[in-house]
């Protein structure tokens, strides 16, 4: 069936309301005859302000366009393009919309139908995502430049200490070359930093409790601070736990504090904020991203200072861009972005000219589910701070024990195999008070590597778990006699009377070797 | 710098590295590590042919990840094939956590990212000698 829609009313009205644009139709003075209500949306009133509206109530723009002679300006009319044209809303807000002109014939008169939609939002993304793009592709650039430039600082740096390493330390040569040899080791950080803008550097990611971090980096701040600038620490007891680089997030810190001290030359205040934050539905960042609906950990760092121009914010995430004389400033906030993006994280800024900048950092809250502990059960001991040695070649295994260890109060390190535990020995600074290991890894069985161990540390205490029994006959993964093996998965009640039981094993036994001395 | 207790000295490192001046650079710091026993080879090839020979003189394989020829990791597969012990110690001038998981998952020991210096590297060989005393053959 063909419908003859001129003479249907009910069809052309049925279609003029699903229409996706806003219109509305207006005479040769410019007042509107006909309109629907998406147009009132659009411009942020009711159908009342637009009961006898002119067009130039709304828009100047518009008016210029049809204002010209009728019949001329009709010619012209050709409602094949769309075109952006400056509104002011009813609430008195500006908007830039596109319309779309055509001339109409309505009972023998000549009107203008015009079609207005509003594409900003869409203009707004895909700003960001070109925003996202050109970062994408800088670090893929910056990651790319920095593996080039290692190769040439290897050998730079490799043939300076070879020298140094020759020479007499006063002769002038040695001290000429120790200057290039200290521009070397700053080529390196700067190298570095590529690698972190890029997203490509390794980096070790633990789940971590942010409060414990901020309140270790609290002293390195304040000794930072000049006096006229004031530190106001706002950090929270039941912060979630989330999975980031520790070292990095603190340089991070550290980065935006020095942005801020910067940013305040007659001094302030610099306010370190933390929090929970539930993000409920997909919202804009002001730069770059939007960030997905979840749990997170913030932390902004907010100054009093000078704040940054609208006009160059789009530019702030650029590696070396800055806005400091000293040629020296590195990478600046790319870093930061960088960083953010290894760790899946999100970063907001806003900013205020004369009044200041807070830089906000969203991690995603960890999923893996921390214990929660009943302080009356007898049933499970806890540690005291204790430093333990996880060892898996597992990622999965690795992480929930480390999980289960920490949210029984004890610090945790890991390490990714049987190498790996041995680095992390020689590098780990304080006492590691038990190792747990697990037995059968590619290599470097978790036998061998204790016994690599002991033979440094013979007092090491040290713990192994498997999946499978002890192979008789295998001496590679033959655990040392009297060695403790628990059988995966742990339970967490078993892990954690077990490593209590080892701990206090190691202590009692200490008391009996300090006794045994002043008996002797 | 040198251990008192020298453990890497009596060590026997092939390097393998397609850069003259990387070759020269390491052989030099393995010399004042104390290291005698240090053979070169310029790529892949010339290291497997070397291994064919002098298998036993070589207690560490130190190999750039990128070469021409036969890159690092197609040595490490071929090595892998006839001994899937020997330590392997990766160059690489671009540690990214992603490409050091996929290394280690074929085979490599250890990795040092360039630029290090000589105590970095007397650091690692530390490590993968402790690991050849303890282990168990």
């Amino acid at each position: 069936m063909i419908i003859d829609i001129e003479q249907n009313h009910e069809i052309c009205a049925s279609i003029l309301k699903t229409l996706p644009q806003a219109y509305f139709l207006c005479d040769h003075s410019g007042m509107l005859v006909s309109y629907n209500k998406k147009l009132a949306k659009l411009l942020k009133g009711n159908k009342d302000n637009l009961q006898n509206a002119f067009v130039r109530d709304f828009s100047t723009d518009l008016e210029r366009i049809i204002a010209k002679p009728w019949e001329k300006m009709l010619a012209t009319i050709k409602g094949d393009n769309w075109q952006e044209v400056f509104f002011r809303a009813f609430n008195n807000q500006p908007i830039n919309l596109e319309v779309n002109i055509h001339r109409m014939n309505v009972e023998g008169e000549q009107r203008l139908l015009v079609l207005l939609w509003d594409n900003n939002k869409k203009k707004n993304a895909d700003q960001r995502i070109n925003a996202e793009k050109k970062i994408e592709a800088l670090g893929t650039l910056s990651g790319g430049i920095a593996h080039e430039y290692n190769n040439i600082l290897m050998v730079i740096g490799g043939y300076i200490q070879r020298s140094l390493r020759e020479l007499d330390a006063d002769t002038p040569l040695a001290k000429r070359l120790k200057k290039a040899s200290e521009a070397t080791d700053r080529a390196t950080v700067l190298s570095k930093q590529l690698l972190i803008f890029s997203g490509k550097q390794a980096r070790e990611h633990k789940v971590c409790n942010l409060t414990k971090s901020l309140l270790s980096l609290r002293g390195q701040i304040e000794d930072t601070l000049p006096n006229n600038i004031s530190l106001n620490y706002q950090i929270i007891d039941d912060i979630s736990k989330s999975s980031l680089d520790q070292k990095q997030f603190e340089e991070t810190i550290m980065h935006l504090v020095n942005n801020a001290i910067q940013a305040m030359p007659m001094g302030g205040e610099i306010v370190i904020q933390e929090e929970n934050i539930l993000v409920e539905e997909d919202t804009m960042l002001a730069v770059v991203l939007k960030i997905p609906p979840g749990e997170y950990v913030s932390v902004k760092v907010t100054d009093t200072g000078i704040g940054i121009d609208s006009s160059i914010l789009d530019k702030i995430f650029d590696p070396f861009f800055t806005t400091q004389s000293s040629s020296s400033a590195g990478l600046g906030l790319a870093v930061v972005y960088g960083f953010m993006r290894a760790s899946n994280g999100y970063l907001n800024l806003a900013s205020t000219l004369d009044e200041g900048t807070t830089v906000q950092l969203f991690f995603k809250k960890s999923s893996q589910s921390i214990k929660m502990l009943d302080e009356d059960s007898d049933d499970i001991p806890l540690g005291n701070g204790e430093t333990i040695l996880v060892v898996d070649d597992e990622d999965g295994v690795l992480n929930v024990v480390s999980e289960d260890i920490q949210s029984l109060g004890y610090e945790v390190i890991t390490a990714t195999d049987g190498l790996d535990g041995l680095e992390v020995q020689d590098d780990h600074d304080g006492n590691i008070d038990l190792v747990l290991s697990d037995v059968v890894m590619p290599g470097f069985t978790g036998p061998e590597m204790i016994r690599a161990m002991v033979k440094e540390t013979p007092d090491l205490n040290y713990m192994f778990m498997s999946g499978f029994a002890p192979q008789q006959g295998n001496s590679r993964t033959k655990l040392p006699e009297g060695a403790t093996l628990l059988a995966k998965p742990v339970e967490f009640k078993t892990l954690a009377q077990e490593l209590k039981k080892a701990l206090n094993g190691r202590s009692a036994q200490m008391q009996s070797n300090v006794e045994g001395e002043v008996n002797d | 710098m040198i251990d008192e207790a020298n453990e890497i000295a009596d060590l026997g490192i092939l390097i393998v590295e397609d850069s003259r001046e990387m070759r020269k650079i390491l052989q030099g710091m393995l010399t004042e590590l104390g290291i005698n026993q240090v053979f070169l080879a310029k790529d892949g090839v010339e290291a497997l042919l070397f291994l064919g020979d002098c298998y036993d003189m070589i207690d560490i394989v130190v190999a750039d990840w990128n070469m021409p020829n036969m890159d690092g990791s197609e040595l490490l597969r071929q090595i892998r094939g006839a001994d899937p012990d020997i330590p392997f110690m990766m160059i690489t001038g671009r540690a990214d956590k992603d490409s050091v998981v996929e290394a280690k998952s074929q085979g490599v020991s250890s990795y040092i990212a360039k630029p290090f210096s000589i105590e970095q590297l007397e650091k690692k060989l530390n490590v993968l000698s402790r690991m050849l005393n303890a282990k168990v053959m």
